[in-house]
């Protein structure tokens, strides 16, 4: 069963249209600065939040049209992840996550709790009396298994990994992709962070002021900005798809296209691992003249300038590297490199300067 | 010697009293805190009105709308053959009515307390309002609800005012302690007044022990600073 939300919320300063895929384990990105109405428009869909006007539907279900009628959150199936958990402080682990679990035997309740502690690797807790002394990360995993548990048709996840450090946070990036898309529940989920975005997204919408600027799958959104407002906020880096070939002594080999770039593994990686390759436009550097073979673990790439576009004291040159590079350089460096349309040049990459978002 | 029935009644009435007021208490106070309703504010004012009017203002319009002549007190007469006024029973509405804000405004400081998140927590999850209040808020409000009713209790064994006009003073049937003393001293018998007065202070300075140490275990001002 696949069908759409759709979603047309007018509150406040928000005016959000748009449809969500409702595919099993799709997961749909809310991408924006602090501010912009992200939240308000995941909290409208919860039932948290009346909206002005406006409807909000799924798949013909009326949830809220801004006047009379209205379905209260307790009645729209969906399951709902806090920013910063929000367990009941005074009930075990147990009782947390089998809260929303209604009109079953008690044995069915017991089993739904268990798999849904299993599915976010929390199993190990179950017994535990408190919910105090749970680690910021073992505290976001109950949470998920409570919005797991009464097996909702939809799951909001309100900025999951933000209120975590940033160990936890890398590691748990990764296994919530995994949990969100084999869980078969369609998601939402808001972040401003555009490596949990990546991580997490097949595809995003991108909201300034309270407005939808610009959505599709999450590769095209990062890497080619409808406009310069999107692009100031979805950051300046190249979003190429990849796939890691080589780890070696805390270097990881990937292939882009038709090269294999050297990164530094920040992140923990496998061979054959599908990840983003990131590279911000201040890091392509640019060189003319033939590209010098033994300066690993540089990355040199022979190019052909496509474009420049001057932003200030920085001019834009969009390259044709098999795929396609974007890099910043000084406009004193252009000059002297005689950038220009159909250029053929050198783009070299730091290998620290080349960031792998697995997922 | 204490003048014990005096003693018992009061007890009674402070009992039942409480009972009613966390009955009725707390779902007012979960209302009047989690409510969104503009008009809110009205019932909230009118909730305190008892902690600043004149307890004889409030008797005297209780003694009005509860008394022989009123369609209440009529009906409540043909009912059960004999007056609300000057009964234990008008005493004890009348005794709800003024200590309504003890009850309700330490467990409104209480639940304004509680992470709303908690509460939209429980919604999402598919329970209604009455569970959450059950499961949720009053389990995080333990010590605001205590308080509540033991201000209740000690509030009612103290009220003068009120219980004059609405019940009069029959021994045994509305004669509370406060009137007992202010009979005693009506009288000139000081020694009673003050073994009676005695047993009362000590009272009170219990309950104040207890509802401070109620406030440091839960670690937050359930009075917040409306309790003098």
């Amino acid at each position: 069963m696949t069908g759409v939300l759709a979603v047309d919320i007018h509150r406040h300063v928000v005016r959000a249209r748009m449809d969500i895929d409702l595919s099993p384990g799709h997961v749909t990105v809310l991408f924006g600065p602090s501010g912009s109405g992200k939240t308000t428009i995941l909290r409208a869909i919860a039932g948290l939040e009346r909206i002005d006007a406006g409807r909000i539907a799924w798949d013909g279900e009326t949830w809220d049209d801004g006047g009379r009628r209205v379905i209260p959150a307790r009645a729209r199936g969906v399951g709902l992840l806090f920013q910063d958990h929000a367990l009941f402080p005074h009930m075990s682990v147990g009782a947390n996550v089998g809260y929303g679990v209604t009109g079953v035997s008690r044995e069915e309740r017991a089993a739904r709790v268990d798999a849904a502690l299993r599915a976010v690797r929390a199993a190990h807790l179950s017994t535990r009396p408190t919910v105090h002394g749970l680690s910021g990360g073992e505290a976001q995993r109950i949470a998920l298994a409570r919005a797991l548990a009464p097996r909702p048709r939809l799951l909001l996840l309100d900025e999951p990994l933000s209120a975590l450090d940033s160990p936890t946070r890398l590691g748990l990036r990764t296994e919530l992709r995994h949990i969100l898309t084999s869980e078969g529940i369609p998601s939402i989920v808001v972040t401003h962070d555009r490596a949990e975005a990546l991580a997490l997204g097949d595809t995003a919408a991108v909201i300034i002021d309270g407005t939808i600027r610009q959505s599709g799958p999450v590769a095209d959104v990062f890497d080619r900005p409808a406009n310069a407002d999107v692009a100031a906020v979805v950051g300046v880096e190249t979003a190429l798809p990849g796939r890691v070939v080589a780890l070696d002594r805390g270097l990881a080999q990937v292939e882009v296209g038709p090269h294999v770039l050297t990164s530094v593994a920040t992140a923990p990686l496998a061979v054959g691992e599908a990840v983003y390759v990131c590279v911000r436009a201040e890091d392509i550097s640019l060189d003319v003249g033939p590209a010098s073979a033994g300066a690993s673990p540089r990355n040199h790439l022979r190019a052909t300038v496509l474009a420049t576009t001057q932003e200030g004291p920085l001019v834009r040159v969009t390259l044709d590297a098999g795929v396609q590079l974007v890099s910043a350089i000084t406009r004193p460096s252009a000059e002297e490199l005689q950038i220009a349309p159909g250029r053929e040049v050198t783009a070299v990459i730091k290998s620290t300067s080349v960031h792998l978002i697995p997922r | 010697m204490l003048d014990w029935p005096s003693i018992v009644l009061s007890v009674q009435l402070a009992f039942v009293t409480t009972i009613v007021l966390l009955a009725v208490g707390i779902p007012l106070a979960a209302w009047l805190t989690f409510t969104r309703a503009r008009w809110a504010v009205a019932v909230e004012a009118i909730v305190a009105l008892p902690l600043v009017l004149p307890p004889t203002v409030l008797g005297y319009y209780l003694l009005v709308a509860l008394g022989a002549q009123s369609p209440v007190g009529r009906w409540w007469t043909e009912t059960t053959g004999s007056p609300l006024v000057f009964s234990f029973t008008g005493l004890l509405i009348a005794s709800i009515l003024y200590s309504l804000p003890f009850a309700v405004q330490p467990m409104m400081a209480a639940f304004a307390g509680i992470d709303r998140r908690l509460l939209e927590a429980s919604a999402v999850l598919g329970r209604r309002w009455p569970t959450t209040l059950a499961r949720v808020v009053l389990p995080g409000a333990r010590a605001g609800v205590a308080t509540a009713a033991v201000l209740t209790f000690a509030h009612t064994i103290g009220e003068f005012g009120v219980v004059l006009m609405v019940g009069g003073n029959i021994p045994g049937v509305t004669r509370t302690v406060s009137i007992d003393i202010y009979d005693d001293v009506q009288a000139f018998d000081y020694a009673a007044a003050g073994r009676t007065s005695i047993a009362l202070l000590a009272f009170s300075v219990i309950v104040l022990i207890a509802v401070y140490s109620l406030q440091r275990r839960s670690g937050r001002p359930v009075l917040a600073g409306w309790v003098k």
